[in-house]
């Protein structure tokens, strides 16, 4: 809930955003928003409207399933959230009919109007988006409540199609690394840092899950033979596959675009390079040929070029090459550490790791350089992961004492963590993913 | 007494037969045999004396800040590593390359990495086999010391010698 203290002052950084993802927005969206609206929806989550007698008890935990709806289109940047008064539950409404100026003088232009019915066995939950200009429904969806934090997510994700065309992160997840003793094993947790899964029990130290393009496997260093070696989880087969185990470094594994293929760093030849490797073919190509140190390719999202670390000019900086290792481009000019560029799906930023004054921050910049901004402050802040629609961050701070994953909005507001683990790094945050 | 005197001397003996076969070991074996000038310290069983026991102690090399060049002050114990995997050839080291906990992992990796290769490269100009010197990075997965300040940070970014083979 405190996220939304945060939002006022992001909204006047997004338009933009919304511009270009509203005019890219398909024929069944709702029409008014994709023309005129570039500013997110001011949206009031109104009291559950019970049809009949309903126990408090159901209501109650209704209501959980819909705060968890309420936190998801909130940390979306789609909505802008206002609280509707505690006081009076029945505010707003005239048997049963919305009374549009008693929501607007809230300042709201749309309302979230959960409305309940229980037969014999199951509670119906209806989710109803009434547009106060119009002062009609434009969304609609009944659902048999199996209070699963997922069935929120679902439906906050299918407002966000059928209201701007685009695809929501609500059920995507984060890949990480959990700490356990000496060892670190990857973890999975839903994006809001619910539902935690272990993924492996290998008995080391496992680094840099990289996700499929379609979600079904996870690359990751693993030194189970006491050395960086790059396996893949098949996450559905449940079977581990060795990927890479050349002699010296194996490490930074970044699917490509289309999944055929994968960047990685090899010291095979002597020194840290980057390396495309064929996955069908197994043919290994080399992208970057220095004395110095290459490492952490990060893919454009057309799968055109390759962001990644070198220390060739004496001390790490973000270059930019074509994915066949020419036109090769120096980003960052700013300080002596930048390291770990994440491309943002949307194309426009890279984000990356800096240090200043002493301490590891999370930056961004435009792709070709400029625009620098630092988005973290507080403690070392490391591993950025862009969430697929472009909007969120995922990255690791030990700002409270030891490191656990956070999540941010692009341009560094809502700050919040969302583990409290033994230790949490590297966090890797999922494509969409196939609705189950 | 006496039996402690009848040790040391069975002790001598094979000593001396070692010394006449390995000329170089002859000086180690003196020292071993030093305990009989203190009656007090308990004798080793002659047994574990057959072989001489080649205690190799090679030091840790340090490093800088993100650095993986070979400093002025690690020359001397490189030298002396160096003198000793000449002198037992049959003995092979795992180079392990660390860093302190700044920094970010893949990079650390790297950077493991380049100062285990810089050790082995400046053992290799210095007449040891490559083959007998492999290398790997922990990257900063494995301190030496787990404070969070820079004299733990100094000890954590280093090259540790690990015997493989004897």
């Amino acid at each position: 809930m405190n996220n939304k203290k945060n939002f006022k002052h992001i909204f006047t950084g997004l338009s933009f955003l919304f511009l270009t993802s509203l005019v890219a927005a398909q024929t069944d969206v709702y029409l008014k928003l994709s023309t005129s609206e570039r500013r997110p929806i001011e949206l009031v989550v109104t009291s559950i409207q019970a049809q009949g007698k309903i126990p408090q008890e159901t209501v109650a935990r209704v209501k959980e399933i819909v705060d968890v709806l309420s936190d998801d289109l909130a940390f979306s940047l789609y909505f802008q959230l206002t609280e509707p008064p505690d006081s009076d539950p029945g505010y707003g409404f005239k048997k049963g009919q919305v009374l549009a100026g008693s929501w607007q003088l809230l300042g709201a232009k749309m309302l979230l109007i959960p409305e309940l019915r229980s037969d014999k066995k199951q509670d119906h939950l209806k989710v109803r988006i009434y547009d106060l200009g119009v002062g009609r429904d434009i969304f609609a969806k009944e659902i048999i409540v199996d209070h699963s934090r997922g069935q929120a997510h679902r439906i906050c994700d299918q407002i966000i199609k059928a209201l701007t065309g685009e695809n929501g992160v609500a059920s995507t997840k984060i890949a990480f690394c959990q700490k356990n003793g000496q060892h670190k094993e990857l973890s999975l947790l839903d994006y809001d840092g619910y539902n935690l899964q272990k993924l492996t029990a290998l008995n080391t130290i496992n680094l840099s899950p990289d996700w499929s393009p379609d979600g079904g496997k996870l690359a990751f260093i693993s030194f189970q033979r006491n050395r960086t070696e790059i396996y893949s989880l098949d996450m559905k087969a449940w079977k581990l596959q060795a990927i890479s185990q050349v002699e010296g470094l194996n490490t930074s594994p970044a699917w490509s675009p289309d999944g055929k293929k994968m960047a990685l760093t090899l010291s095979r030849d002597g020194n840290a390079e980057i390396y495309l490797y064929t996955l069908d073919s197994r043919s290994l190509q080399r992208l970057t040929n220095s004395w110095a140190i290459d490492c952490s390719p990060g893919w454009s999202p057309n799968g055109r070029e390759l962001v990644f670390t070198s220390d060739r000019p004496g001390s790490p900086q973000i270059y930019l090459m074509d994915a066949d290792g020419s036109n090769l481009r120096r980003l960052t000019y700013q300080g002596n550490y930048n390291t770990s560029p994440v491309w943002s799906p949307k194309g426009d930023k890279i984000a990356f790791v800096s240090r200043i004054n002493g301490f590891f921050q999370i930056c961004a910049m435009n792709v070709t350089g400029d625009g620098y901004v630092q988005l973290t402050y507080e403690g070392d802040n490391e591993d950025p992961s862009w969430s697929p629609d472009g909007l969120h961050l995922a990255f690791s701070s030990n700002r409270t004492g030891s490191s656990q994953l956070w999540l941010m909005h692009w341009e560094g507001s809502g700050q919040k963590a969302v583990t409290n683990l033994g230790g949490a790094l590297m966090p890797a945050w999922s494509p969409f993913l196939p609705i189950p | 007494m006496k039996r402690n005197i009848n040790l040391i001397s069975g002790i001598l003996l094979i000593s001396l037969v070692l010394a006449g076969c390995a000329k170089k070991q002859a000086t180690k074996q003196e020292e071993i045999v030093k305990p009989e000038l203190t009656a007090e310290q308990p004798v080793t069983p002659p047994a574990e004396e057959k072989k001489p026991e080649v205690k190799i102690d090679f030091s840790t090399v340090y490093f800088g800040f993100d650095s993986y060049s070979i400093e002025e002050t690690s020359v001397s114990l490189l030298t002396e590593a160096a003198k000793l995997l000449r002198s037992y050839p049959q003995v092979a080291v795992r180079l392990e390359g660390h860093c302190d906990e700044r920094g970010t992992t893949e990079y650390n990796l790297a950077l493991g990495e380049k100062r285990s290769v810089a050790v082995r490269d400046y053992l290799v100009n210095l007449g040891v086999e490559r083959s007998r010197l492999a290398t790997v990075s922990f990257g900063k997965e494995k301190p030496a010391d787990l404070g969070h300040n820079e004299i733990s940070w100094a000890k954590n970014r280093r090259v540790e010698f690990v015997v493989e083979k004897k």
